[in-house]
């Protein structure tokens, strides 16, 4: 997992130029949903690892993108779907560039396929040094947002 | 019955929860083969004789010219070829198990810092993150139970 922080900063960028910040707040809060799924089985439930596989795969996150949009409004829903499954394709595709010496971190195609992706760019035990990386993202994001507003005024 | 109608809600989240359970106990069976834990290796060899695996965290616990050994879980198993690791050492290591020895064929050895205060930070910040963004949704996303609602309180 790349730190939660970096997947925040990865997902400020898209959501800072939606408009509904309803919707935007849930494609950050789908960026996290993979890993507060699969963390969570595996830290409350005890699960084992590849118990929580379908976490980081497009129809598991799907499913979880359906079940969480559930809570939302029903007037919400569908864009809610939408946001929360874009955020988790969005960590997915952070995560894989994360070096597991090949194994890859998601199996994005499971159940139709067992193959792991990755593209190693970076060292998963040193995430930390990306903060300063992130910080410049969300400030980008935050004038992204400013001048969004300013222009609909 | 539209998929995102208010009708047999419940139902729609169970049968949500259940199809991804269901994936993770497919993933799980399926994920004993796929990358086998080294016990199961060293179990039966001749049955993961050729088979992928992955293991992390190993504890080198002897080097020497030709190779390392590594243990996990109470299991010790020799690796080849050799690598710079030093015993007391934690690695994270790709390769392939032979049952010939037994033996590991390493393809990718790599150290793994045990608990240090970068790993420590990471997670502060992570937690820190997520923290603020659910502060953030709870703003828009304001939770408005019907018995306050009844009773009058804003």
């Amino acid at each position: 997992m790349a730190d939660l922080f970096t997947h925040f900063a990865a997902a400020s960028l898209p959501a800072a130029m939606v408009r509904d910040r309803r919707i935007a707040a849930l494609l950050v809060i789908g960026t996290f949903l993979p890993d507060l799924a699969s963390k969570g089985l595996y830290w409350v439930t005890r699960s084992a690892p590849d118990f929580t596989v379908p976490t980081h795969s497009i129809l598991g996150l799907a499913l979880l993108s359906y079940a969480a949009a559930l809570f939302v409004e029903e007037r919400l829903r569908r864009p809610a779907l939408a946001a929360l499954f874009a955020g988790g394709l969005l960590h997915v595709a952070v995560d894989l560039i994360k070096d597991n010496l090949g194994s890859g971190s998601a199996y994005l195609f499971y159940p139709l396929s067992t193959r792991s992706t990755e593209i190693p760019l970076i060292d998963p035990e040193n995430v930390i040094l990306l903060v300063p990386f992130d910080i410049a993202v969300l400030a980008f994001a935050w004038i992204l947002e400013r001048k969004r507003v300013a222009v609909r005024q | 019955m539209s998929l995102f109608g208010n009708r047999r809600l419940g139902w729609k989240l169970a049968a949500a929860l259940a199809a991804i359970a269901g994936l993770g106990l497919l993933s799980w069976a399926k994920g004993r083969s796929i990358h086998p834990s080294l016990w199961r290796c060293m179990a039966q060899p001749a049955r993961w004789d050729g088979a992928g695996v992955w293991l992390s965290p190993a504890l080198v616990t002897a080097s020497d010219a030709g190779g390392f050994e590594i243990e996990m879980a109470g299991v010790r198993a020799r690796v080849a070829p050799a690598a710079p690791v030093a015993p007391g050492e934690t690695v994270a290591l790709t390769g392939t198990f032979t049952a010939q020895g037994p033996l590991i064929r390493a393809k990718e050895v790599r150290k793994v810092a045990e608990s240090s205060g970068s790993r420590t930070l990471s997670v502060a910040v992570s937690i820190a993150a997520v923290l603020l963004v659910l502060l953030n949704f709870l703003r828009h996303f304001a939770f408005r139970p019907k018995v306050a609602q009844v009773e009058g309180v804003d």
